[in-house]
């Protein structure tokens, strides 16, 4: 209560005329105050306390309570303030991504099994023969991409027997391996050196001289072309030899990147109503051409498969006209602006899954036929289709006009089978199939003898492309999901202000196991399971990657936080810190003042 | 006259030595691989653009947007690779006197809304967390497929921004700003996913240079309206819609860019070299030490197109041929950095003239500068002295 402070004098009217527009009786709050006269309420009423005179105690105990308070809030401040980070496993992380925890090894299990027909060429003991030519290929087999230095590995185990009771290609067993990464090798002698290499996992190879060197030398050649590119893309992969810009490894460009699913958009676009284009058979094409291939690579991914039609699609330019061949032809040069991409729908909104076109063009016929060739007397391309890389295949159907109207209007099977065959091979390109007859071509046209690679007769991936597959994949994955896990490991040792979640911690350390448990599975020759494993830790480490938590706080330099605290904290802290010094002070000075009285005391104590 | 047959007399051999060099690589196998066309190694385009600013004085800022939109997919870009932000939708503003509509010039001959725009961010989604969610991929899981940026490795990516900006900043919706830290950041994390082959990062703001000064990851070549201290200026105003609709950089770039088509082999160096302060009334800057590719080499179809590299099927054996077809057009390619030039000084003179006939007419301030801050303190002093002398006289007279 102020009041006595204010009014010295006496209580004005207007405070008493206040008090009773408040509804209280004068005198019953007179009597509250022990003055009746409500004139003399101030006197009643003392002046406030002014804290300098206080007792020293309480002055201190009320300063100290105010200090405490403050001391206890600190900790309690920064607690609340403090961001969470749950804690990576860097160092694992690091370890990974240097290959200390498990080098990535390749289980390969070649058996070779040799004609009991005739008996090997040498006076030595038949066993020592088979073990000299097991150790012969597996040295060999092991120098062969030795100079390759590389984390990864192609462990080739050989097994040699002599207990094929067969001699010709028909005789071998009907039971093909069916683990990935074993196969089988059936060797007999002959008039010439081949191989031939089944769509099953198994071989035939003919040797011309029936003797160990020779043996050696043609299993080698053959293993070599079908395992040496695949072997040196691994390496080079796990390497982390990942070109930019122009170093880039063609195929890498061509073929998509690894995804669980992929969306096949098979697409009919008509350019003009007058050719009379209405319906095509595509889900009978799909089901008789492309189905056992997608059904055999489901063990690699998934395929949603939709179809459209789109009629008056326009392409952006007026083709060439070449009036000798009476035909419309486009140059190489402007196949890249085929696709009218303002006009053509082509993106799906239906699933976030990777797309991949295939695309029909009945050009009208105003226009047809049109050709792919250079110029006007310029070879024509044979399958009027090009391939855009990581995108999907175009072809350019013209149709007879001959045909009758029935025909006109619907596109048969029969006239997409071609169609369907050339998708199916760009659609190998796309996923990443490598062809083992034209990559032996490529890398080893040295070879001495001819290796005949067989197909699936449903046009299905051979199981040697199929592992092929998995393994470069699987392999794949895993350097796709450390280098995800390393970004992840340095964003987030970058950004101190971020927060890291539980499930982030959760998410990183399930994907190690992953990759951990895939790495195991390889070595174990358990490839499926070992790409599964592989793509779970992909997809772990790109959740955790692109977790929509793991966007930090945006640029919030240490300026910024003291601009914010400044205004709070230096007003109140300015008060308190003087207290403290004047408190000292004071007490220095009664120290003081308590020596000094001391001393007279004894001064006069002496004096006396 | 003898310079010209000169040149000639080289172009014909280039052009022979090419043919030749063609018929030698083509009995080559496969290994080269016709990728070597593309020096870029990307597969396919992207294009973010971006307009930060709302209301309908910035209309100009939606015009540039839509302007880069239009260009990008006339070069063939298509819409599901492009995500357009407008902060703004001056198109159906109640101002516009031509309703659905946005022009970006005076003779509104070309109606930039058009039947078939795609916004992805539109109006208050236009932020800057949406905006380095976009980016980083860092996006809500429910988002739809239009609204992430799903590169790869293989992409090529356009972003472009414009918006009122300042030092090292740029205003979102007159609500919050993105520093360039954020955005080196964020690159940086994109470079981290290898979720680009290579970035063209274009702003048009004012000091817009130091928007890309802390970018740091590789592969990125930025280009700024205007350097530090300086204010970026729109272009021309139109009386009708009463603002001004689009901003000098933007405008110029665009003459550029309106004589490149899909099969162009204009660089970038070209678009660079049309920059001129004159014109510009800024200095619009480049920075390439963080790219590793000549600038005269880099097509402007490389960024602002969606050239693809194609490979002709062969049938069933199974090996692919060879597609070499960059030969053909080198002839060419003289004659139309001839006609550009031409052009170019043609627009120079002609805007100069412009210029002389009404000298700073239709330049409209974009952002903070030092000459607005001095206007706005005279502003406030002479509002401050007339208030306060009202104050004073209606104190007096009560």
């Amino acid at each position: 209560m102020t009041l006595g402070g204010i009014f010295q004098e006496a209580t004005p009217d207007w405070a008493i005329e206040y008090v009773q527009s408040l509804g209280y009786d004068v005198m019953s709050v007179g009597r509250c105050l022990g003055e009746e006269d409500p004139r003399l309420w101030y006197k009643e009423i003392g002046p406030p306390a002014d804290v300098a005179t206080l007792p020293n105690q309480a002055r201190r105990l009320i300063l100290l309570s105010v200090w405490v308070v403050v001391l206890l809030g600190l900790p309690l401040w920064w607690k609340t303030t403090r961001v969470y980070r749950a804690e990576l496993p860097y160092v694992d992380i690091q370890q990974w991504n240097e290959w200390t925890t498990c080098q990535p090894t390749f289980q390969i299990n070649v058996n070779l099994h040799l004609s009991n027909f005739i008996a090997l060429q040498s006076d030595r003991d038949a066993q020592l023969v088979l073990a000299n030519i097991k150790d012969g290929v597996s040295e060999r087999m092991g120098a062969l991409n030795a100079g390759y230095i590389s984390k990864a590995n192609f462990a080739v185990q050989i097994d040699v027997d002599q207990s094929w009771s067969g001699s010709k290609e028909a005789d071998i067993a009907d039971r093909p391996s069916a683990i990935p990464g074993t196969y089988d090798f059936y060797i007999s002698p002959s008039s010439i050196t081949s191989a031939s290499i089944k769509s099953q996992r198994q071989g035939f190879i003919q040797v011309e001289s029936w003797d160990e060197g020779r043996i050696i030398g043609t299993v080698v050649e053959t293993l070599g072309a079908i395992f040496n590119t695949e072997e040196k893309t691994i390496k080079q992969l796990v390497n982390g030899a990942d070109g930019v810009g122009a170093d880039k490894v063609k195929d890498q460009l061509k073929t998509v990147k690894y995804a669980p699913g992929y969306q096949l958009t098979f697409s009919l676009f008509s350019g003009d109503a007058s050719n009379g284009v209405r319906e095509w058979k595509v889900q009978e094409a799909i089901n008789t051409y492309l189905a056992p291939f997608l059904k055999s690579m489901s063990s690699v991914s998934n395929f949603i498969v939709e179809s459209q039609v789109q009629h008056y699609a326009s392409l952006t330019f007026k083709p060439q006209q070449d009036s000798d061949a009476n035909e419309y032809y486009l140059t190489q040069d402007s196949l890249p602006h085929f696709i009218n991409a303002a006009e053509w729908s082509l993106a799906s909104t239906v699933t976030s899954l990777p797309s991949l076109n295939f695309l029909i063009y009945v050009p009208k016929p105003s226009e047809s036929p049109l050709v792919i060739k250079n110029g006007p007397s310029a070879p024509k391309s044979p399958t009027n289709s090009f391939l855009i890389p990581r995108w999907g295949g175009i072809t350019i159907l013209n149709r007879d006009n001959n045909t009758s109207t029935l025909s006109a209007a619907v596109i048969t099977v029969q006239e997409l089978e071609p169609i369907m065959q050339v998708f199916l091979m760009q659609l190998r390109d796309l996923l990443g199939l490598i062809d083992l007859s034209s990559a032996s071509a490529r890398v080893s046209s040295s070879s001495s003898f001819p290796i005949t690679f067989h197909r699936t007769l449903n046009e299905a991936p051979t199981a040697w492309e199929l592992d092929n597959l998995l393994r470069r994949r699987s392999a794949e994955n895993l350097v796709d999901s450390l280098t995800t896990l390393k970004s992840l490991g340095k964003l987030v040792q970058e950004t101190p202000n971020m927060v890291v979640l539980d499930h982030i911690q959760k998410d990183v350390v399930d994907a190690l196991k992953d990759v951990e448990r895939s790495c195991q599975k390889l070595a174990e020759q358990g490839y499926v399971e070992a790409l599964s494993a592989s793509r779970e830790a992909l997809i772990k480490a790109e959740t955790a990657f692109f977790d929509p938590t793991m966007v930090s706080m945006l640029y919030f330099p240490d300026e910024h936080k003291y601009a914010i605290y400044m205004p709070l904290f230096v007003p109140v802290s300015v008060p308190l810190v003087m207290a403290i010094l004047r408190e000292l002070k004071k007490w220095k000075e009664a120290k003081k003042a308590a020596a000094a009285a001391a001393a007279a005391k004894a001064g006069k104590v002496k004096a006396e | 006259m003898q310079f010209r047959t000169l040149l000639k007399c080289i172009a014909a051999s280039v052009f022979v030595a090419s043919t030749l060099a063609v018929s030698d690589t083509s009995s080559q196998p496969y290994v080269e691989g016709f990728f070597n066309k593309s020096k870029s190694g990307h597969t396919n385009n992207w294009a973010v653009l971006v307009c930060t600013s709302r209301f309908w004085f910035n209309y100009r800022h939606i015009a540039n947007t839509l302007s880069m939109y239009r260009t990008v997919k006339r070069l063939g870009i298509p819409d599901s690779n492009i995500i357009m932000m407008l902060a703004d939708d001056v198109a159906c503003n109640s101002r516009n006197i031509f309703p659905a509509t946005v022009y970006n010039n005076r003779d509104r001959h070309l109606d930039l809304y058009g039947e078939n725009v795609e916004v992805d961010y539109r109006g208050y989604e236009v932020t800057v967390e949406n905006f380095i969610r976009l980016l980083t991929g860092r996006v809500a899981k429910e988002t739809p497929r239009s609204k992430r940026l799903l590169t790869d490795d293989q992409s090529n990516i356009l972003v472009y921004m414009t918006g009122h900006g300042g030092e090292n900043f740029l205003k979102f919706q007159d609500a919050e700003e993105i520093s360039a830290y954020d955005l080196g950041d964020a690159f940086q994390q994109m470079y981290e996913k290898k979720r680009y082959n290579e970035i063209l990062f274009m702003i048009d703001t004012c000091q817009a240079n130091t928007m890309y000064t802390k970018i740091h990851s590789p592969n990125i070549l930025a280009t700024g309206s205007s350097k530090l201290k300086e204010s970026s200026y729109s272009h021309h105003d139109d009386p009708d819609i009463g603002v001004a609709v689009i901003d000098r950089f933007t405008y110029y770039v665009l003459e550029l860019l309106e004589k490149v088509d899909m099969q162009s082999k204009a660089t970038l160096k070209d678009l660079f070299d049309t920059y001129n302060y004159n014109l510009l009334q800024s200095t619009a800057g480049v920075r390439s030490d963080l790219f590793n590719r000549p600038l005269d080499q880099v097509l402007l179809t490389d960024f602002f197109g969606n050239v693809q590299n194609v490979e002709l099927t062969e049938p069933k054996e199974r090996s692919s041929s060879v597609a070499e077809d960059d030969d053909m057009t080198e002839e060419a390619e003289p004659t139309i950095l001839e006609s550009q030039k031409e052009n170019n000084s043609q627009a120079i003179q002609q805007s100069q003239q412009q210029q002389q006939q009404q000298p700073q007419d239709h330049t409209f301030e974009i952002g903070d500068s030092s000459q607005s801050q001095t206007w706005r303190y005279a502003a406030f002093v002479t509002l401050s002295i007339v208030l306060g002398g009202v104050l004073v006289a209606c104190s007096t007279v009560v």
